[in-house]
């Protein structure tokens, strides 16, 4: 599995592809008055970003600690990047246990679903930095 | 004999008192008088003293898991006598109704639950010398010579709830089980545990003595003061949470906490009693999760007699979760302690035997 090494890359590209989701002109809106705010919270390399959804912020590491999340995800970063690679099924990956969720159900797998078309957003990104490993060495999940 | 007989009785809000009230007679056929010698202090009887469930006032009788001894029976009892030994269950039933044949005897239209006020067909409670038992060939049921009173007043309610939550819940051979509120209910649900195979329970609370207790029993305690429960359940799951969840407390915190630790397409058993408190999640989360929902009045009639013979052959011993046996005299003392977890679970003895 070829994936990220370490916290700073996932806090550049992850949280790059929220930082551009809130920023969007179509979706920003849409995801704002989900009134969500999500914390992630990846694990091997460990990550923590803050997403506040009506603010339009993210936050990584320990910045976000003094928000009150209303969602929060715990998974690996792998699987995290495969989601983003539009390769995990948000619904299924809860039910197996390979990802943990507190919070709305329906908030979550609607956010879910507002994410799709930033897909190959998120894989341009990647290219971009010359990151090609990371996309094509990537395992389906 | 005297007129009158002691009784516990509902005083100001939280507080309960023992005074003098009529002794009851027979009024039908079917009824008997029952010589009560060991009564039972429940957690729902801490629901109505607190006046959770309206309708009880200043005055009323308590009191619903009861043993004693048959004194006087009607004309129409048939399988019992004067000078047994009996356990009622919590509420009367007729045996005979289309509810009854279907053992969903919580619809029979003879339901009404001992010392529980209008709402639930005010019969009078059993904290008391005497009681008067409806329906008695149904109600009451022998107990086994050589079984202590202590031991067989469980089965008229707790016990077969705690039980009941389990086979309801459709408790699996494997199956993680968590059992929310890890008070008398909860404890004696973790000594059911075993006899459905379970890989492992836990017993989820904020009162260390409880949690204690319920260790002792077998289960895994999660302390919910330490932190969120659901993340010390998910950690011993697989990250799957646990396949049944018995909400045994009875209030919206509880039932949020039973919500956080089931499993997608697990199952929530709710023992604990409940009046007009909200869900904790939207039927459509509810519906996504695939949650089974399982509210449970716990069903005496139907599990007593297995119960009486888990106790006989030692499989059982719910006795052991007393934690004060006390003189009626002392009812007052004895729900204070209950309330305040100073008593884990307490019996009243009237001195009669
Ligand atoms: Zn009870
Ligand atoms: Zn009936």
């Amino acid at each position: 599995m070829t994936s990220y090494t370490n916290s700073d890359d996932v806090y550049t590209y992850i949280g790059g592809i929220f930082r551009d989701a809130t920023a969007d002109v179509d979706l920003g809106p849409k995801l704002a008055a989900s009134g969500v705010i999500l914390k992630l919270d990846y694990s091997n390399p460990d990550a923590v970003l803050v997403v506040d959804f009506p603010q339009g912020k993210v936050y990584v590491g320990d910045e976000g600690d003094a928000l009150k999340p209303n969602i929060t995800l715990y998974m690996t970063t792998d699987l995290a990047h495969s989601y983003w690679l539009g390769r995990v099924n948000a619904a299924s990956a809860l039910a197996k246990g390979q990802a943990r969720a507190k919070g709305s159900i329906p908030k979550i797998l609607k956010l879910a679903a507002l994410a799709k078309p930033l897909f190959p957003r998120y894989e341009a990104s990647l290219r971009a930095a010359g990151l090609d490993h990371l996309v094509d060495g990537a395992d389906a999940k | 004999m005297s007129e009158t007989m002691r009784a516990v009785v509902l005083d100001k809000p939280g507080r309960v008192r023992v005074e003098e009230i009529p002794r009851p007679v027979i009024q039908s056929p079917t009824d008997a008088i029952v010589r009560v010698t060991t009564a039972a202090i429940c957690g729902s009887d801490l629901h109505l003293i607190d006046r959770k469930i309206p309708g009880m006032e200043e005055g009323d009788v308590v009191g619903h898991e009861f043993v004693g001894v048959i004194e006087d029976i009607g004309d129409a009892v048939m399988t019992m006598e004067p000078g047994q030994r009996v356990v009622a269950s919590m509420f009367p039933a007729c045996g005979h109704c289309r509810s009854c044949m279907r053992h969903q005897y919580r619809t029979c239209p003879s339901f009404q639950i001992f010392g529980s006020g209008p709402g639930f067909g005010d019969l009078l409670g059993a904290q008391t010398d005497f009681v008067r038992v409806p329906l008695a060939d149904m109600t009451l049921a022998t107990i086994p010579d050589r079984m202590s009173d202590e031991d067989a007043v469980f089965t008229g309610d707790i016990l077969a709830t705690a039980y009941q939550g389990l086979a309801d819940g459709g408790v699996r051979h494997g199956d993680s089980v968590a059992i929310v509120g890890a008070g008398p209910v909860g404890q004696l649900a973790v000594m059911c545990a075993p006899l459905f195979g379970v890989d492992q329970v836990f017993a989820i609370d904020l009162v260390p003595e409880r949690l204690e207790a319920a260790k002792a029993l077998g289960a895994i305690p999660v302390d919910a003061r330490l932190g969120d429960p659901s993340d010390s359940i998910f950690d011993q799951t697989r990250n799957l949470g646990a396949d049944v969840v018995l909400e045994a407390v009875g209030n919206e915190a509880a039932l949020e906490t039973a919500w956080s630790v089931v499993r997608t397409g697990g199952t929530v058993a709710m023992i604990g009693v409940l009046y007009d408190e909200d869900w904790p999640v939207s039927a459509g989360d509810n519906w996504l999760r695939a949650v089974t929902v399982k509210p449970i009045v716990g069903d005496p009639l139907t599990h007593r007699h297995d119960l009486l013979r888990l106790i006989e052959t030692g499989k059982l011993d719910p006795a052991r979760i007393i934690s004060h046996t006390m003189s009626l005299d002392d009812a007052a003392d004895a729900y204070q302690m209950f309330k305040e977890h100073r008593a884990n679970k307490v019996v009243l003895k009237t001195g009669e035997e």
